[in-house]
């Protein structure tokens, strides 16, 4: 034939020699080639054609503009997934490439998936977190000491969230003597972390003039990227710069924001925030109570130490003039047990009833009664009650008062009580 | 914008009152001095007792008016 144009056969030859695959074979080699060559890799691309079979397991598609795969993930993997698998969500997947043999489709088998965006976060967050940390925003030295009995509080949030009422409610359990000054701001989104650096510069601005505190930086629970404004650099900046110390409650318990780090304290939640700022009443009010008791017991002793005294000088002397100061000062003491007893428990709640206790037991000791039963206090010249004979000499004039009225004497004698 | 009614230091209440037992519990006082002191006392612990004892916490909201003038308004969640 002579003809060098292609024989049918010729550039084809056929089997002959080489070796005939089987499809099953083919397949299994196809997987073997495609698993060595890429081992496990990441993949990012848009999930859609998502369907869950009854057993768990996820078979979707990973696409892009004009490109797509096959992708599974067994629920064993699922189950420990972050992210819900969603049709038009973004994910970077990690998996094996591998081939399914039965139907000769090539897939990705996914162990696990993160949404996209987030591992750009991450790093922004680290690397803004290193910066500031190195710039000294951090540091312990320059944190400020939240005020122990604050009157007004400002609160940097959102007017509509949960973490507003977190906030107050917790605050109100503890304490109510306080104002809280609302500044509205959005706690996600595009412009809430200016809004937010705008509102701490605000209230700094308002700190006289409301009488401000300290300061609180909330929101509630979110995604990563829910809570970015409170990771970004400018709202860090205005929490350091700020006068006002500032409480910074972000997210739930595991979140940890750059505002976190700045601020002069970190709480976990928007509800420890509102606890961290205020004292709790029930504890002041114990330690007043206290410190009455003290006051009385003490008061009491005194009178209880004189009418000793009293007793041993006793006397038979007689009496004309009052002296009004010692009266009036009577006449003070239980005016002030009267008022206070007028109150009662009404005003004053349980420590009322205490108080009005206390007073009574108290009035039980009042000096006026002493005197009305005799018993009198005795001033020497310079005017210092006499509990002592040795403080008095010879020749002095003493001025005794009793009930109604005072008497005055020179002193001719003293006796001086062994034992003392 | 500045609260109305005067506003009780607690704190400061608080540490005059600690004062006082202090001094009262020292050496050597003479009754019309003691008196005073829990006279002075009674008065400081009731004016604390006074100033825990507001019904609610207030609450009030800072806003810009359209001037873009920070106002002050009650404001309730």
């Amino acid at each position: 034939m002579g003809n060098t144009g292609s024989n049918p056969l010729g550039s084809d030859p056929g089997p002959g020699e080489e070796e005939v695959y089987s499809v099953s074979q083919l397949n299994k080699e196809a997987r073997y080639l495609l698993e060595k060559q890429f081992g496990s890799i990441w993949v990012e691309g848009e999930v859609s054609n998502l369907h869950v079979s009854s057993a768990g397991h996820s078979y979707f598609t990973l696409k892009e503009e004009d490109s797509e795969i096959d992708a599974v993930m067994f629920a064993g993997d699922a189950s420990g997934l972050d992210l819900e698998l969603e049709d038009g969500k973004s994910v970077i997947a990690r998996g094996t490439l591998t081939v399914y043999e039965r139907r000769g489709r090539y897939q990705l088998r996914v162990r696990e998936a993160r949404e996209v965006g987030e591992g750009k976060l991450q790093k922004r967050f680290q690397e803004l977190k290193k910066k500031l940390k190195q710039e000294g925003l951090f540091d312990e030295e320059v944190k400020q000491k939240l005020p122990a009995f604050p009157e007004a509080i400002g609160i940097i949030t959102s007017p509509t969230g949960a973490a507003i009422r977190d906030i107050v409610s917790t605050m109100a359990e503890r304490y109510k003597s306080v104002t809280g000054y609302v500044f509205p701001v959005k706690v996600q989104g595009e412009e809430a972390g200016e809004q937010i650096a705008e509102a701490l510069k605000k209230a700094n601005e308002l700190k006289s003039e409301l009488g401000l505190d300290v300061l609180i930086v909330s929101r509630g629970g979110g995604s990563l990227e829910d809570l970015w404004p409170f990771n970004e650099e400018v709202v860090a900046r205005a929490i350091f710069a700020s006068e006002l110390p500032v409480v910074s409650g972000v997210g739930h318990e595991v979140d940890f924001t750059i505002s976190d780090f700045v601020a002069d304290v970190r709480v976990p939640t928007p509800t420890a925030a509102g606890k961290r700022v205020v004292p709790e009443s029930s504890e002041i009010t114990n330690k007043v109570d206290t410190l009455v008791k003290r006051l009385g017991n003490r008061v009491k002793a005194e009178i209880r130490e004189r009418e000793v005294e009293l007793d041993r000088a006793r006397s038979s002397y007689g009496f004309r003039y009052p002296l009004r100061k010692l009266e009036d000062m009577i006449q003070d003491y239980d005016e002030l047990s009267e008022k206070l007893l007028d109150r009662g428990s009404e005003a004053l709640g349980d420590r009322g009833d205490r108080l009005e206790n206390l007073i009574e037991r108290l009035s039980l000791a009042n000096p006026t009664r002493l005197l009305r039963k005799g018993y009198s206090v005795t001033y020497g010249e310079s005017g210092r009650v006499i509990s002592d004979p040795k403080n008095v000499r010879t020749d002095e004039s003493l001025k005794t008062v009793l009930h109604k009225g005072i008497i005055r004497s020179v002193v001719t004698e003293t006796e001086v009580e062994d034992g003392e | 914008m500045v609260s109305e009614e005067e506003k009780i230091d607690v704190e400061e209440n608080l540490e005059k009152l600690e004062g006082i037992v202090e001094e009262l519990e020292g050496e050597d006082l003479e009754l019309e001095r003691s008196i005073e002191l829990f006279e002075e006392g009674i008065e400081l612990a009731e004016g604390i007792q006074e100033g825990l004892s507001a019904a609610e916490v207030r609450l009030k909201k800072v806003i810009e008016d359209s001037e873009l003038d920070l106002k002050v308004e009650d404001f309730d969640i």
